[in-house]
């Protein structure tokens, strides 16, 4: 026991006289090539983009793209079918009762 | 150049204040970042990104500390930062390992020995090192900054953005887990 309570002081204590650790030669130049380096990159917020979130990301949004399509063209279809026989009613002078007619 | 030149030489991005700032503080970060993170090739990585982050934000540098305490604040945030990332990664550590991804970062050193260290301590302080990293955050940074860095429990207090009373009890408590620590590794070992 007074051996392991010992070598826990002596453990402690091997901090002691330490010096500090120093960066390698050079620290300076290679900080400035860095902070250079990201500097020239234009497209920060895409480069810090990984590939696990790129992929889910590009999913959604050609989802997205691909229901605003289908929703933009069926909403153009029936606007125009309407549009086209308010145009013919009026053009002719027709009333509703007329219109509705099948021909 | 004085501090208060200084700053103000680095808020208007003089490069030579800049040089200068890096050359007076870069043993200090990087000897600090090692000693927390224990791996010498992140550890400059880390003390390059506080450099960075200092050169960012220095123009909201309100001077309410000094410059020193200022940059040993960003050198621990950062070095927590990495810790806790590395923490993230081990979780996961099976599942890369599922898909064959040999991820060095993963993988701390075990025996991570400090180049400052006295030639016949660099055993026993393997041995330590490894016990401070297994204390809680708070503890483990106090106890680097006032045992490895050498700060007073005033600078650390300054850094830590904390009383000098809580530094005081995080190295009480430091020491007594380590000390706990110690006893378990020394047990195992000697039984």
């Amino acid at each position: 026991m007074k051996n392991i309570d010992k070598k826990i002081e002596e453990t402690l204590n091997s901090l002691d006289g330490m010096n500090r650790a120093e960066p390698r030669p050079f620290f300076y130049t290679r900080l400035k090539a860095r902070m250079e380096n990201e500097a020239s990159v234009s497209t920060y917020a895409v480069r810090k983009l990984k590939p696990a979130l790129l992929v889910p990301m590009l999913a959604c949004s050609l989802l997205l793209s691909v229901a605003s399509v289908y929703t933009v063209l069926s909403y153009d279809t029936q606007d125009a079918s309407l549009s086209s026989r308010d145009a013919f009613i009026q053009e002719y002078g027709l009333n509703e009762s007329v219109s509705t007619l099948n021909y | 150049m004085e501090e208060h030149t200084l700053i103000a030489s680095l808020k208007s991005r003089n490069q030579a204040a800049f040089r200068q700032l890096v050359e007076t503080y870069q043993v200090r970060v990087y000897n600090t970042v090692l000693s927390l993170i224990q791996h010498n090739e992140e550890a400059e990585d880390i003390a390059q990104e506080v450099f960075i982050e200092v050169y960012r934000s220095v123009e909201n540098f309100r001077e309410d500390s000094t410059l020193s305490t200022w940059i040993y604040r960003i050198a621990t945030t950062k070095s927590l930062e990495a810790i806790r990332k590395k923490k993230t990664q081990k979780r996961f550590a099976f599942l890369t390992s599922l898909f064959g991804k040999n991820d060095e970062l993963l993988h701390q050193s075990p025996d991570f020995e400090h180049p400052g260290v006295v030639a016949e301590n660099k055993e026993l302080s393997q041995t330590l090192f490894e016990a401070i990293s297994k204390l809680p955050d708070n503890q483990r940074i106090a106890y680097t900054l006032v045992n490895v860095e050498g700060l007073s429990y005033v600078e650390t207090a300054e850094a830590m953005d904390i009383t000098k009373s809580s530094v005081e009890s995080l190295i009480f408590r430091a020491k007594g887990n380590l000390k706990k620590l110690l006893k378990t590794y020394y047990e195992e070992d000697f039984g």
